[in-house]
């Protein structure tokens, strides 16, 4: 049992480090990329080309 | 049910929580209203137009799997499974991080051109495949979807303690409002921008949490007292005391790989990035977030279990010793969290979980609306089927799907744990779309009798809810020692995976027998 404790307790700690990590760069990076997305959805428009 | 108000107006749930609700409810409307400017045409309503790029694709991929309903179900899951569940998180993190490598299933589906998967198969098995599957992924999906609602609902009641036997009712429909507000007037566009913004305050409410649950019960002691209540069970998924065993880790491994390469809503977010790169860098790094949204509600759950017991108001309810009705295990995580969450923290959480809410029912709504207007209704119509109409049409279904949706919650008695039923329901789909799309990505001589004849073996799935199999049985005059016999031996997951293998072995007798010439394909295109 000691084994499964180890593993789910070590499983769950790197987990949420993770997640931290990922939550920081999502949140900084995700705002530039709608922004991007925002401008190209308008240049094609203006394109007329779909 | 007097019993159930007095356990739940422990709640430290204030005017300042309501607040906060309202103003996150306010934003995401607001972002509807902007949305609405951007949509020209289907592409831009159905995929925002092919322009997501990797951190907004990791927002939205996983805004969309990690609604309140599965963290709802998996804290129940973790309420009745202990330690044991956490393997359910490791096969989704693994399975995601793999197909993110290797591009398994979805570059492949990007790469040619398709919308929606319905209308991958018409470009590779023909119209008639499109129409079969785009009834049964909506048939499948609707239903799956059915219990979103209530198990939503259910959280804000428990949270909030509202003392009313309509406060459900008023939560389920209110909630449902306000999604089909801002996702029929901005698409996936309106989807993305409110996916991240949910990303951003689940996040924050995931890591809030999780830190004042550990403060309040302590870490060393949750273990310490699942060790007492569960033995090894509570912790080894291989042991068949835990309510697991080989057979449903090994269907859970399956799972993994529906939910993230072959569930419509997470490959939409495939479809919608703007190259193939992106595609693989977004699973790779959503791997870190399916394998979270799995874990830590199991870890509310088990909180919840070690809270509860501890507490002998809370332990006579949910484990009644007279024989009395005991509360939905579903009330556990809400109830726990009501509790032991300051006011102020806890209107954020619930903000954050009223985020995972809307931005499943969002993606879903709008998933399910574009595959039955586009992969059902266009190829009926033909040319009658402008992109207007089109546009028109997905947004009239959107509302459709949500009534139907409530009326589900409130007709359907959810007897088995809600992971279950939710796996099964959308077995109904997935077990035949993986035979049509392995077969149809990998497999040259794969054919579109062998499609259809894969799509039709994937329903037999709807066997494996146990509502259905009892009534099944005992139509065919089966005694009640029978019945449970049967019913024993054909769990959910044995269903399932039997279901896999039908579906695979059908495909490949209907394309061996049944093979396609090429003009007959393209006829039907």
């Amino acid at each position: 049992m000691t084994f499964w404790i180890v593993l789910w307790k070590t499983v769950f700690i790197i987990s949420m480090a993770g997640f931290g990590i990922l939550s920081v760069w999502v949140t900084i990076f995700g705002a530039m990329d709608i922004k991007s997305m925002l401008s190209t959805i308008q240049e094609t428009h203006e394109r007329g080309d779909e | 049910m007097e019993h159930f108000y007095t356990i739940i107006e422990g709640t430290n749930f204030t005017q300042l929580d309501w607040a906060i609700v309202a103003l996150y409810l306010a934003v995401s409307v607001g972002i509807g209203i902007i949305a609405n400017r951007y949509v020209a045409n289907m592409v831009d309503f159905v995929v925002a137009g092919r322009g997501v790029r990797t951190a907004l694709a990791v927002a939205t991929l996983t805004g969309t799997e990690l609604g309140l309903v599965t963290v709802m179900y998996c804290a129940q899951k973790g309420f009745t499974g202990g330690f044991a569940a956490f393997h359910i998180g490791i096969a989704s993190g693994v399975v995601t991080f793999f197909v993110g490598l290797t591009g398994f299933i979805v570059v492949r589906l990007r790469r040619c051109g398709a919308i929606t998967i319905p209308d991958y198969y018409r470009m590779r098995y023909g119209k008639k495949t499109q129409i079969i599957g785009g009834l049964m992924l909506s048939l499948g999906g609707i239903l799956n979807m059915g219990m979103f609602l209530k198990a939503g609902s259910m959280f804000i009641v428990g949270i909030t303690g509202l003392q009313s036997e309509a406060a459900l009712t008023w939560v389920m429909v209110g909630l449902l409002g306000l999604v089909l507000f801002y996702t029929v007037l901005g698409g996936m566009i309106s989807v993305i921008l409110t996916d991240y913004i949910q990303f951003v305050v689940l996040s924050l409410g995931l890591f809030l949490a999780t830190g004042l649950m550990i403060q309040a019960i302590g870490w060393d002691h949750i273990f310490e007292k699942v060790i007492e209540l569960k033995g090894e069970a509570g912790f080894n998924p291989l042991m068949a005391e835990s309510g697991f065993g080989i057979d449903y880790v090994v269907w859970m491994c399956f799972l993994g790989l529906v939910n993230c390469a072959l569930w419509p809503t997470a490959v939409a977010r495939a479809l919608s990035c703007d190259s193939e790169e992106t595609v693989k860098k977004q699973y790779m790094w959503s791997s870190i977030s399916f394998t979270i949204m799995f874990i830590v509600p199991y870890f509310w759950g088990i909180c919840a279990l070690v809270y509860i017991t501890e507490t002998p108001l809370l332990s006579e309810a949910f484990f009644p010793a007279n024989g009395a009705a005991a509360i939905d295990t579903l009330y556990g995580m809400p109830i726990l969290m009501g509790r032991i969450l300051p006011a102020g923290i806890i209107g954020i959480i619930t903000a954050s979980m009223i985020a995972a809410f809307m931005s499943t029912h969002d993606s879903y709504l709008l998933c399910w609306s574009s595959v039955l207007t586009n992969d059902v209704f266009a190829p009926i119509l033909g040319s009658r089927m402008t992109e207007k109409l089109k546009v028109f049409l997905a947004r009239i279904l959107i509302v459709v799907i949500g009534v139907i949706i409530l009326i589900i919650s409130f007709v359907y008695p959810l007897k088995a744990e809600l992971w279950d039923y939710m796996a099964v329901t959308g077995a109904i789909y997935f077990t035949g779309a993986f035979a049509l799309l392995f077969g149809g990505l990998y497999w040259r001589r794969a054919s579109s009798t062998g499609a259809v004849l894969a799509l039709f073996t994937g329903g037999i799935s709807v066997l494996g809810l146990p509502a259905v199999q009892e009534k099944v049985l005992y139509w065919l005059g089966m005694g009640s020692e029978a019945v449970a016999r049967i019913m024993t031996v054909c769990s959910s997951e044995r269903v399932g995976l039997a279901a896999i293998v039908l579906s695979l072995f059908m495909m490949w007798m209907g394309s061996i027998f049944f093979p396609d010439h090429k003009e007959q394909v393209q006829e039907e295109m």
